[in-house]
């Protein structure tokens, strides 16, 4: 158990990352549309994903600061005030998200409006960071977020025929009846929430939390191996079930409440009950990890006092920042906005971000100042630059996308 | 390449400024597909005891939302043509089907209103009628419907 808990934070950013709110209907939709066609992309995000996660790890443990403040004493004020105004926008829109999908989680297992549930869900938030112990936050919400395997256990129940699946992920490309732009938005769209920028924010500051040192490297390896590849394989299930059920009933998928639809078919009541309370965790452990994002980037960008080993009132403002980040998103909610369309825009902009985070980080982990022997090897370098040139083309490529398919519809 | 990005947004959006009756006639028939699919899979879940009441109440809801949406992009689209306009009636009249469908399917599992097996047959007609539609060849695409 003791080892488990030492990949808690890998788990909770993977499960943030890749089975959020945004990723669950993402990745039911592609299921039930393109089958396993995008698979490729998951893999290609995991391995993204787990060389820069590492990055932004050791960094943090080899410095003891996270990558945010030294980003900013680094790159100057300018370069780090246009990848905090990237980051910190989607980020708002992502905690808007994840509250609202805490609340379309809570309605699935009442059948109560969420509008109702909207002030409880960022009642729950607020209440857990001002209170909880990070340790207590990441262990609590990333074990019961592991409920969501119940997604790869469902899709063996469903008896699925592999081969036609193992052809689907091995052939990829749209269905005839598909245009080939809209497969591209969504492949552009998987990879941008399979790399969302406030995964490294928060692994790295929560490494500091951790008081990760030098020793630590081999943990914060474990880590990435670890979470990131789970996280990737709950992706690749959850569109695998909605292949096998969804498809072939030609239902795409608008809401929360279809994606859980197969693991009801597979499993019954039993699989049910995991699959919400994993969803009601990972909804709830992405909304922690991205208000606590929002303000990690504030305050480390700003230099006020922020971590939660602090009393909030030696953290006023760090904590203040996120207080208000909550009301935000508590008002946007208030407009009758649907949440999910809120993270399917929130991961299409943060495709188009993503080189304002990476390419800082890769400059940093480079810097013999603060990296002393542990900068980069030079593999971790050619993986790290053909890395942002694919991010780079996904930025580019993102909001043409976004119009041409008008949103992929 | 800014440039460029920009000159291909804004052809997409006079693209997609220009979308025929036809086209989103055909849309709101998908999502209607779609949406009575959902209630039947809910449906058949409830029956055999493999969902919770309040997830297929959720489930039932979120179709309904779904083809009100659909009935919705349809009234509001003008027909331009005798065919375009006989298309409308027709979707309208299979959707508004459906959308009785799934509303008494919901009223049974919430309220236990009407008997949720006898709403069955509704649904399965509702999703042959949408059906029907969705396979009729669109005019000009060489059917000889």
């Amino acid at each position: 158990m003791k080892r488990l808990f030492a990949v808690a934070l890998g788990v909770l950013t993977a499960i943030g990352g890749f089975v959020d709110i945004g990723d669950l209907v993402t990745n039911a939709v592609v299921g039930s549309r393109f089958g396993l066609g995008l698979a490729w992309v998951v893999l290609v995000g995991v391995v993204g994903i787990c060389v820069y996660a590492q990055m932004a790890g050791r960094v943090a443990a080899v410095s003891g600061r996270a990558t945010f403040e030294i980003i900013r004493e680094r790159l100057g004020p300018r370069a780090g005030l246009a990848n905090l105004a990237a980051s910190f926008l989607i980020n708002l829109l992502t905690v808007t998200a994840e509250i609202g999908g805490v609340a379309l989680a809570l309605q699935l297992a009442t059948s109560v409006d969420p509008g109702w549930w909207i002030p409880v869900a960022a009642f729950g938030v607020w209440i857990v960071i001002w209170r909880a112990k990070f340790e207590l936050l990441e262990n609590v919400t990333g074990m019961l977020g592991l409920a969501l395997i119940v997604f790869a256990v469902a899709l063996f129940m469903l008896s699925p025929d592999w081969g036609q699946l193992a052809g689907q992920a091995l052939q990829p490309g749209p269905p005839a009846e598909e245009p080939v732009a809209t497969y591209w938005f969504y492949a552009v769209a998987l990879f941008g929430a399979a790399m969302t920028p406030y995964e490294v924010f928060f692994f790295s500051s929560g490494a500091i939390e951790e008081r990760w040192t030098v020793e630590d490297l081999a943990k914060s390896r474990l880590n990435v191996l670890v979470g990131f590849p789970l996280g990737g394989l709950l992706s690749i299930a959850i569109a695998g079930c909605a292949a096998v059920v969804l498809l072939p009933r030609a239902i795409d998928v608008t809401s929360l409440s279809q994606v859980v639809l197969p693991v009801a078919e597979a499993g019954g009541k039993v699989a049910l009950a995991f699959v919400i309370v994993g969803i009601l965790a990972a909804t709830f452990g992405a909304a922690l990890e991205t208000t606590l994002s929002s303000g990690y980037t504030l305050a480390q960008y700003f230099g006020w006092s922020w971590g939660k080993f602090r009393r909030p009132a030696r953290a006023a403002r760090f904590h203040l920042a996120m207080i208000i980040g909550i009301l935000i998103a508590v008002g946007i909610l208030a407009t009758g906005v649907d949440p999910i369309l809120v993270t399917e825009y929130s991961v299409v902009f943060s495709a188009v971000a993503l080189p304002l985070t990476y390419l800082p980080i890769l400059i940093i982990a480079n810097d013999r100042e603060y990296m002393g022997d542990h900068v980069n090897g030079r593999a971790m370098n050619v993986v790290g630059q053909v890395y942002l040139v694919i991010i780079l083309a996904a930025a580019l490529t993102a909001i043409p996308l976004l119009i041409v398919t008008g949103a992929g519809a | 390449m800014v440039a460029a990005s920009a000159a291909l947004a804004l052809g997409a959006v006079l693209l997609t400024g220009c979308t025929s009756a036809e086209a989103t006639y055909d849309a709101a028939v998908r999502q209607g597909v779609a949406a009575i699919e959902t209630a039947k899979l809910a449906v058949d879940q409830e029956l055999a005891g493999r969902t919770f009441t309040p997830t297929a109440i959720t489930t039932l809801g979120d179709a309904r939302r779904e083809l009100v949406d659909a009935t919705g992009q349809v009234a509001e689209t003008d027909a331009s043509t005798a065919a375009e306009a006989e298309t409308r009636a027709e979707v309208l009249d299979a959707l508004g089907t459906a959308l009785e469908a799934v509303g008494r399917a919901r009223d049974a599992v919430a309220s236990g209103v009407g008997s949720l097996g006898g709403v069955v047959p509704q649904l399965e007609d509702a999703a042959e009628e949408l059906s029907a539609l969705e396979q009729r060849p669109t005019p000009g695409s060489g059917g000889d419907g």
